[in-house]
């Protein structure tokens, strides 16, 4: 049964929330912003057509608050809830609380979300839908399909992603489709992952994680993921589907617009995540963001939670912005990555940038000849590639000399 | 051209050549090396037209006040003159082991260094004229087919003889197997040697080496440098040292200009593209007024240079280290101190003897006049012009009283000073001094001190260090990999080095790009702008506005490439508000 949404409260922050909104203004549906009150100026609050304040924000965040959050949606006259990604979209209490207030869920029903986060639930029904779980691997590969379903029992794949680079425990760069499967292996696992799907009864957007044995080709289950995800814009790339717009269109009650036979992939696509990392260390780094340059060009697309001017506090989450290229292959798609990391520009916070840009130059990474070790492996040799910086950094560094002689006059030394 | 090459080629020109200090004796004398390769850079175009000889350019003091003060590093001032004037011969002036310090490096860092720097003409000087320190130096020069420019210092003194200077020469020949392939400079630093003098032992070493090629540095202190300048051409120099007409002050050296046209009334050609001289005298001119600031307060010529014979350079500069320390009034005490103390202990005063000789002459009499007034300082004189003047330094002659304050003359004298007496930078050009030195210098110790002293040169008694373990060390201080340039900084200064590099890493190219005005004060008012280039792309920054200071910050608001950029400030009064 269709079902028109009116108004949509985006119950999120940064990144997650802009990916939302973003999706709002293309489908033409307002959507609202929560914020806590040191947030007030941020990116997201300024992009929503309007914004709700949910608090304090201190010492807990107010955006993981379920009756705070329902209450500003139906205070707010939004008749939808989408929480973007996080502790909320996998949460099938608060997916049912939404519910029960008469609002509309955008995302995986409750009983769905039950199974799919119950790791002992979600076991026995991939034995049930006929795929092995996961035992103890050495050196496997995760590598998560991309599910899209709707009300009417309709569910497709739009094939695979997988996470090439990981470092500290962090996804560094993802890739789409995954350079480890071949075209047979790569079909069985995703009908696989729509068995699993249509089996606990997926009405959205979800991922489903497979532990990949290359040297085998053989693939077990790992666990799902009934929610959107931040790297599903690799998946965008490569298909040319719009996810997230298709969520909101399917929590409507409409019917995805295609057939499986119709979802193609043509290109390759590669995820840099941009942590507020020290690239050299990986300490974790804060301040004002006091310019910020995003690169532009053929085949980028560039995902921000934060813009010219935002605080970035010690205890927001580490992924400021994601950085994604496509091309004809994946040598392409590396080589946009690589002009785009020139072009980005990031000054008052330190971001992973200088490492990536050293990574996409190494010559393993470009071969495609890599474990997912690689950067604790060449961590050395990619901190000794990174560049002093550009023209560019080097003006601003001039200009703030001219500046401390402009206030402070002839220094000591002169 | 090798080195064989060019001395014939300086033999077989009529007349004389010009080495222009322009671009580093000329700093160093009376701007206190702060002449930035900005503004050094645009003489380039005219020198390499000149025909010069050499461009002194690289070395002495500029090396280390590089560093230090204006952030420039010696690699890259090569490099950019050796783009402007490929023609040109670029020369350094290095202090034998103690290279472009003040100290005996080991063998193994002078090895190190000298193969490094992309320098045609190595002017090598020791202050003791001690050629067995010149070694290493001299051996890694010609490995390299470089030039080397063995020197030696002189002064005017009564064991300053020609018999003196013709046995440094022969150890000179003998280190560098002939006179095929050297320049022999004779550095007259202080700028004493009289026409009589000069003409003497520029002819006393034509005559034992008639194919030498000799060039004759001369500081002008005493007003009477050009005609010693001609006398020692006349004696069959081949080269002098010389600087812009608009550069020269007190200080320094001969006016380009004006030498040229005195030779030429003399008889006596020059290789010299006059034109291009005169654009390089009105070119100065252009920047010159950037530097008034680094000028010495303390003008004026002084014949009296030929007693306290403290150089150029250090001359003015002591003058300032006076006023600063409140002793201003008693320089004339200290400059007569010196003028017989370099009877007493007798080496060149130039780098680092110099540094040694005023430091340890004004803490003597910043002594005496602490404990016991003018009048003491006066009696100190008296004493020490008795023992010299009157006594002929017989110790023995001296009364008990006088004997007993001689021995405690050096007791608290500077640690330089110490191992000077020690050895450690060599031996002494006439021998060690007398006992009592020691006794003054060392007290009960100081029969041991004389058995323990170094007859060998640093080259031999230095241990060499771990090369290896230098270069971890400054990987670690800096948090990566330095490159082979910043290693030679470092091996050379160590502590001014992790400063310098710090320095760029915040600040960038500033120091080269900059023009001085802006370098030294930045932007004055809202409007006023700089362009420069980076990698030949314009850039322009544009000062908008200056916040009022608060909590010790002031926030500056400017434009870079017509983008706004704001930068916060701290200024002094932060600190103590934190």
């Amino acid at each position: 049964m269709e079902k028109t949404i009116k108004k949509i409260l985006v119950a999120n922050r940064g990144l997650s929330a802009m990916r939302i909104m973003h999706a709002c203004r293309d489908r033409k549906i307002p959507s609202i912003a929560v914020f806590s009150a040191p947030d007030r100026l941020s990116y997201h609050v300024h992009l929503a057509d309007r914004a709700v304040p949910i608090g304090p924000g201190e010492p807990d965040s107010p955006y993981l608050d379920q009756s705070i959050i329902i209450e500003a949606a139906l205070t707010s006259g939004a008749d939808a809830i989408h929480p973007g990604w996080g502790p909320l979209s996998e949460d099938a209490d608060f997916a049912q609380k939404v519910l029960d207030a008469g609002l509309t869920w955008i995302g995986t029903r409750p009983e769905a979300i039950r199974l799919a986060r119950d790791p002992a639930e979600a076991g026995k029904v991939a034995a049930q839908v006929g795929i092995p779980v996961a035992p103890p691997l050495e050196g496997g590969r995760h590598v998560k399909v991309q599910i899209l379903a709707d009300r009417s029992g309709h569910a497709v794949h739009l094939f695979e992603r997988e996470c090439t680079l990981r470092y500290a425990d962090q996804k560094i760069i993802e890739e789409a489709p995954s350079p480890s499967l071949d075209q047979d292996l790569r079909l069985e696992m995703c009908a696989a992952a729509v068995r699993f799907m249509l089996q606990i009864g997926c009405d959205s957007a979800g991922t489903v994680e497979f532990l990949l044995d290359p040297a085998a080709k053989k693939f077990y289950f790992h666990e799902v993921h009934p929610r959107l995800q931040d790297e599903h814009g690799l998946t965008e790339l490569v298909t040319g589907l719009d996810i997230a717009g298709l969520m909101l269109d399917v929590a409507q009650g409409r019917e995805l617009p295609f057939e499986q036979s119709e979802v193609q992939f043509c290109r390759r696509a590669l995820g840099a995540r941009l942590l507020a990392r020290d690239p050299k260390t990986f300490a974790p780094s804060s301040g004002r963001v006091t310019r910020l340059t995003i690169p532009m060009g053929p085949n980028v697309r560039f995902a921000s939670g934060i813009s010219e001017g935002s605080e970035v506090r010690p205890d927001d989450g580490p992924l400021l912005m994601l950085l994604m290229t496509s091309g004809s292959d994946r040598p392409e798609a590396v080589r946009v990555m690589e002009r785009a990391l020139r072009d980005l520009r990031v000054e008052g916070v330190q971001t992973l940038a200088p490492l990536l840009l050293s990574i996409v130059r190494h010559p393993a990474f470009i071969r495609g000849f890599f474990s997912d070790r690689f950067i604790e492996e060449h961590m050395e040799e990619l901190v000794s590639m990174m560049k002093g910086g550009d023209t560019e950094d080097e003006a601003l560094k001039i200009a703030r000399y001219v500046a401390e002689a402009t206030v402070l006059g002839p220094a000591k030394w002169v | 051209m090798s080195p064989r090459e060019i001395v014939a080629a300086v033999r077989a020109v009529p007349g004389a050549w010009f080495t222009s200090v322009g671009m580093r004796d000329a700093g160093q004398s009376d701007f206190k090396n702060r002449h930035r390769m900005y503004d050094l850079k645009t003489l380039a175009p005219f020198y390499n037209r000149m025909g010069l000889f050499s461009a002194e350019c690289h070395g002495g003091a500029r090396w280390h006040v590089g560093i230090m003060n204006r952030k420039e590093s010696p690699f890259e001032e090569t490099a950019i003159l050796r783009e402007l004037m490929p023609d040109v011969l670029l020369q350094t002036l290095i202090r034998e082991t103690n290279l472009f310090g003040y100290r005996p490096y080991p063998k193994n860092v002078i090895e190190h260094v000298v193969a490094r720097a992309d320098i045609d003409i190595w002017r090598c000087f020791s202050f003791l004229n001690d050629i067995r320190n010149m070694r290493s130096v001299a051996e890694v020069v010609m490995k390299r087919g470089r030039l080397f420019e063995p020197t030696i210092s002189f002064t005017a003194a009564d064991w300053a003889t020609n018999g003196y200077y013709l046995k440094v020469v022969d150890e000179i020949v003998e280190l560098c197997a002939g006179t095929d392939e050297i320049v022999l400079c004779i550095k007259d630093m202080a700028g004493v040697g009289d026409i009589k003098r000069i003409h003497s032992l520029v002819d006393s070493i034509k005559q034992k080496y008639p194919d030498l090629v000799m060039n004759y540095h001369r500081h002008i202190t005493d007003g009477l440098a050009m005609p010693a300048l001609l006398s020692a051409v006349t004696a069959g120099a081949k080269v002098v040292d010389v600087e812009e007409d608009s550069l020269v002050r007190f200080y320094g050296h001969s006016p380009m200009l004006s030498v040229q046209a005195y030779f030429e009334e003399s008889g006596i050609p020059v290789h010299l593209n006059r034109k291009e001289a005169e654009n390089a005298v009105q070119k100065v001119r252009e920047w010159i007024d950037h530097y008034a600031w680094a000028e010495s307060p303390f003008k004026g010529l002084d014949h009296m240079v030929t007693m306290h014979r403290m150089p150029g350079g250090a001359f003015p500069s002591s003058f300032e280290q006076a006023q600063a320390g409140r002793f201003l009034h008693l320089m004339p005490a200290v400059l007569k101190v010196m003028s017989l103390f370099n009877r007493i202990v007798k080496y060149f005063d130039v780098t680092p003897g110099s540094q040694i000789t005023w430091v340890t002459c004004n803490s003597i009499v910043n002594r005496y006049a602490r404990e016991k007034g003018e009048a003491g300082v006066r009696s100190l004189i008296d004493l020490l012009t008795k023992f010299v003047e009157e006594k002929a330094q017989e110790f023995e002659a001296m009364e008990p009283a006088e004997q007993e304050e001689l021995l405690l003359l050096f007791r608290q004298a500077p640690g330089d000073f110490k191992k000077l007496l020690l050895g450690s930078y060599g031996k002494l050009p006439v021998g060690w001094p007398e006992e009592w030195v020691y006794r003054s210098a060392f007290g009960k110790a100081w029969q041991k001190n004389i058995a323990e002293r170094i007859e060998l040169s640093p080259l031999d008694s230095i241990a060499e260090v771990d090369l290896d373990s230098l270069k971890a060390e400054l990987t670690k201080e800096i948090g990566r990999k330095p490159t082979e340039e910043e290693f030679v900084l470092y091996l050379m200064h160590p502590k001014d080095t992790l400063e310098f590099i710090a320095f760029r890493e915040k600040y960038g190219t500033a120091p080269l790009v900059l023009p001085t005005n802006v370098w030294l004060s930045g932007l004055k008012k809202p409007g006023d702008h700089v362009n420069f280039e980076l990698e030949g792309k314009p850039y322009a920054l544009e000062l908008v506005s200056i916040g009022a200071e608060r909590n010790g910050l002031v926030h500056v608001v400017m434009r870079v490439n017509n983008k706004t950029q704001v930068y916060a400030v701290e200024t002094p009064e932060a600190k103590p508000a934190n």
